[in-house]
């Protein structure tokens, strides 16, 4: 469902992407695991046409998305890292609103309008204006305008950011209602988020992919978090390496 | 199309709900309306002097002088040019920039539309505010068409002069709210564009030849004013849409740049 291969991103002189392939099936819950400013939401930002890669293709459902955005964009649902929300609408109006954005047809808009509203937990919220509701409940507005038009793919930077543990728990149950009729991509800096919620794990550090790791394969002994710190610390090592051996060789060179 | 107007609908909504767009639209009802009360008293002076004039000379010529299209509706719309000059900016500094603080860019540049359409949307949005702010001058209208008898065809042509002026500064103030995150930038931005059109038809005083004629025709104002006197002239109609077309495809360019960076 979603496929990437050998993106590769710069901004000037810094790299902020390096070679990334991966490939999702369709239904697959995958989470994109990495500290802050792997390259997580850059990555995203080209699976959902906002960013175009420096070099390198994807594609989601088969269709470019360098050739073919306006297909991609029919197919996917995006929650950026901070939710895309005007703050006087209320939350009703904000989801019409979108509806006719991802040109949903008029006769299914009610319709998905209260399923979205019921499944994001709104129903009780629908009337009120976005600026008066709870960081947790904006959240689940921006779940709900990516859910709304029922895309084949989910995308979500850091969905549960900045929630109470409450809160984290309600949104993460949603996620997880979403597998196998959806295909979804949740990126996160916290290790259990992936456990609770993925199938998968995708780890990815200075703008390369260094781990994928299967959940059910994981096992007592050995943990995500272990699994994460080990291909971490390996690929800094040799990312200290790399830059050594360079250095080595130009002073070899002088 | 459908597209264009799902972008403008929401916009205008927004607009109509926040009070800024109220205050802009109370000052220029306002101020328009103190001018014309104080044109209407001055022509009422005028008109008065004249009266004697001709009783004094015997010379009932003298009336045709006194003209209510040149005297009063032509100083009215004239006003509200110089008024909508610092009032548009107001209205538009929002219109991209406010996508950019939400981070809706985002939403809007992953939807199935173009950035035409959310150009044109936009645009839309702020020429329909637009004609609210000049839909208070109607009040004007139906005074002087009720207790004078000015021709219609010229005061349709002011109000079309205006009305593509003032087109043209929201197509400015869209292009500069497409360039950065702050209103106050984009605000001072757009009304240092709309200046700088406005002011080379000064320029165009203090120098001679083709330069001065490309100056004068370069500035808003020249074919402003030729609307203003009346005239319908396809060179100013040209002049307007190209203005239009060239800062709307600016602000295409920004807009789509604002999902490469």
């Amino acid at each position: 469902m979603i496929k990437a291969e050998n993106l590769t991103k710069t901004y000037g002189p810094y790299t902020a992407l390096h070679n990334v392939s991966f490939e999702i099936q369709k239904g697959e819950i995958v989470g994109f695991l990495g500290a802050n400013g792997a390259g997580k939401t850059t990555t995203m930002r080209i699976l959902t046409g906002f960013y175009q890669p420096t070099s390198g293709t994807a594609s989601i459902d088969g269709f470019s998305v360098t050739e073919q955005p306006d297909e991609v964009k029919k197919r996917i649902g995006y929650l950026p890292e901070l939710p895309p929300l005007y703050p006087e609408m209320t939350v009703e109006s904000y989801l019409e609103f979108v509806l006719e954005l991802k040109k949903v047809p008029k006769q299914f808009r009610k319709q998905n309008l209260e399923w979205a509203l019921e499944k994001c937990g709104l129903l009780d919220r629908r009337r009120s204006i976005i600026s008066t509701l709870s960081k947790g409940y904006r959240q689940r507005v921006g779940i709900a305008q990516a859910v709304i038009h029922k895309p084949a793919v989910i995308i979500l930077d850091e969905p549960t950011v900045g929630l109470d543990p409450l809160q984290i728990i309600e949104i993460r149950k949603l996620i997880h209602s979403f597998s196998n009729e959806h295909t979804v991509l949740l990126s996160t800096h916290i290790l259990s988020e992936v456990t609770a919620t993925c199938q998968r794990a995708i780890i990815i550090n200075l703008g390369h992919i260094v781990h994928e790791q299967k959940i059910q394969d994981l096992s007592e002994k050995k943990s995500l978090e272990e699994v994460f710190l080990e291909v971490i610390s390996k690929d800094f090592a040799m990312q200290e390496k790399a830059k050594l051996t360079e250095i080595s060789k130009k002073v070899s060179s002088v | 199309m459908s597209s264009i107007w799902v972008i403008a609908k929401r916009e205008i909504k927004s607009l109509f709900i926040s009070p800024a767009a109220y205050i802009v639209l109370g000052i220029f009802a306002l101020l328009s309306g103190v001018q014309f009360l104080l044109s209407l008293e001055r022509f009422d002076q005028t008109l008065q002097q004249a009266k004697i004039q001709a009783q004094l000379m015997k010379n009932p010529e003298a009336l045709s002088f006194i003209n209510l299209n040149g005297m009063l509706i032509s100083n009215v719309i004239a006003f509200g040019y110089f008024l909508i000059l610092f009032t548009i900016p107001a209205v538009t500094m929002k219109l991209l920039c406010e996508e950019r603080n939400n981070g809706t860019h985002e939403l809007l540049l992953t939807s199935p539309i173009s950035a035409w359409d959310i150009v044109l949307g936009k645009f839309l949005a702020g020429i329909v505010f637009f004609l609210a702010m000049v839909a208070t001058n109607a009040l004007f209208l139906i005074v002087m068409f009720k207790y004078g008898n000015p021709e219609p065809g010229p005061v349709l042509a002011g109000y079309l002069g205006l009305i593509f002026g003032g087109i043209s500064f929201i197509s400015i103030g869209l292009f500069a709210s497409a360039l950065t995150k702050n209103h106050i930038i984009s605000f001072f931005t757009s009304l240092f564009i709309s200046l700088v059109l406005l002011m080379i038809g000064w320029a165009a005083g203090s120098t001679s030849g083709h330069l001065s004629e490309f100056l004068q025709q370069a500035s808003i104002t020249t074919h402003f004013e030729t609307f203003n006197k009346g005239l319908i002239t396809v060179s100013s109609i040209v002049y307007f849409v190209t203005l239009w077309i060239f800062f709307l495809s600016a602000t295409r360019v920004a807009v789509q740049s604002m999902a490469r960076n």
